[in-house]
């Protein structure tokens, strides 16, 4: 299932990938080859219906935490959104990239994934973190 | 809008210069990393030398603090670089998630150079360029240590600053 355009995505990115705490590089948006086979991951905030994007960010660590995951002191969840974003990619390079509902049941039920790009285009990570318009912390 | 495939690979692959000297002598990760910071203090016409150490120490206790590895490859090679192209202005630096130092030069998003230094002889890169004529040319490829910045320079990274 498609997210709609005025929603947002949400994708953790370590310390190690944050330049100055305020920007991400485009290595965080970079497709993996086998680890990401069906896409990006992250998380649709929307999906947590009637909450803020903040309060939907506290049920998207705590899925991370139930999974397992390790979240960096210094990392952060960029926040992209999602029509913003399809439309950088797709004006810049005329690439068409789609925010899907990927749900890794039962423990993270927000999960999402960018697809539409492969592991060696690296210009379309880049134009992606181009696209950040949020960060909020990856420790509350 | 210009959307490219930009490879350049080399004929000849050149060996670095001193790496295999420096493996002799410090070869665990830890005494690797100190090593390529006293030859980053070494490159006095390098004014950001001291930003850039700080810099990677952070980066390295970011990556032990996420269990995650910091290439000495990559460092040795991006120290390499500099010692090449000492006037560059100071670059924003990542590690990538195998471990590669990402340095990028980058004043606007549409003047964005990224290199990622992969430990061989080699860089990958990423280049968004404006066009006189409008619109951007956007390019990712390899190139060698030693053809790198001339080539990007060519494709249109105006704003690289280097004496060559």
């Amino acid at each position: 299932v498609s997210i709609p355009d005025n929603h947002h995505f949400a994708r953790y990115a370590g310390g190690s990938r944050l330049i100055d705490g305020e920007t991400v590089d485009g290595s965080a948006f970079r497709v993996r080859p086998d680890l990401d086979a069906d896409g990006l991951s992250g998380n649709w905030p929307e999906y947590f219906k009637e909450k803020s994007l903040e309060e939907a960010l506290v049920e998207i660590r705590n899925a991370y935490n139930a999974k397992g995951r390790a979240i960096g002191a210094r990392s952060k969840f960029a926040i992209l959104s999602v029509g913003g974003t399809k439309d950088s990619v797709w004006e810049k390079e005329k690439r068409r990239i789609d925010f899907v509902h990927t749900p890794d049941c039962p423990l993270d039920l927000s999960h999402a994934s960018v697809t539409g790009y492969n592991p060696g285009d690296e210009i379309i990570a880049d134009i992606i973190a181009q696209t950040v318009i949020r960060l909020f912390p990856g420790w509350a | 809008v210009f959307g490219r495939d930009y490879t350049i690979l080399a004929e000849t692959a050149v060996l670095p210069p001193t790496a295999s000297r420096h493996l002799s002598i410090a070869d665990t990760p830890i005494e690797r990393f100190i090593s390529a910071l006293e030859r980053l203090w070494a490159i006095k016409a390098l004014n950001s030398r001291g930003e850039i150490a700080h810099r990677l120490a952070t980066l390295r206790s970011a990556c032990l603090e996420e269990g995650e590895a910091i290439s000495p490859d990559s460092i040795e090679q991006f120290i390499r670089f500099l010692t090449r192209y000492p006037s560059l202005d100071m670059p924003r630096i990542v590690i990538t998630d195998n471990g590669n130092v990402r340095a990028s030069w980058s004043p606007e998003p549409d003047r964005h150079f990224a290199a990622e230094f992969s430990g061989g002889n080699s860089i990958r890169f990423v280049l968004f360029a404006p066009r006189p004529e409008g619109g951007v040319a956007r390019f990712a490829g390899s190139e060698t240590e030693q053809r790198l910045v001339t080539a990007v320079k060519q494709l249109g990274a105006a704003w690289l600053r280097v004496d060559t």
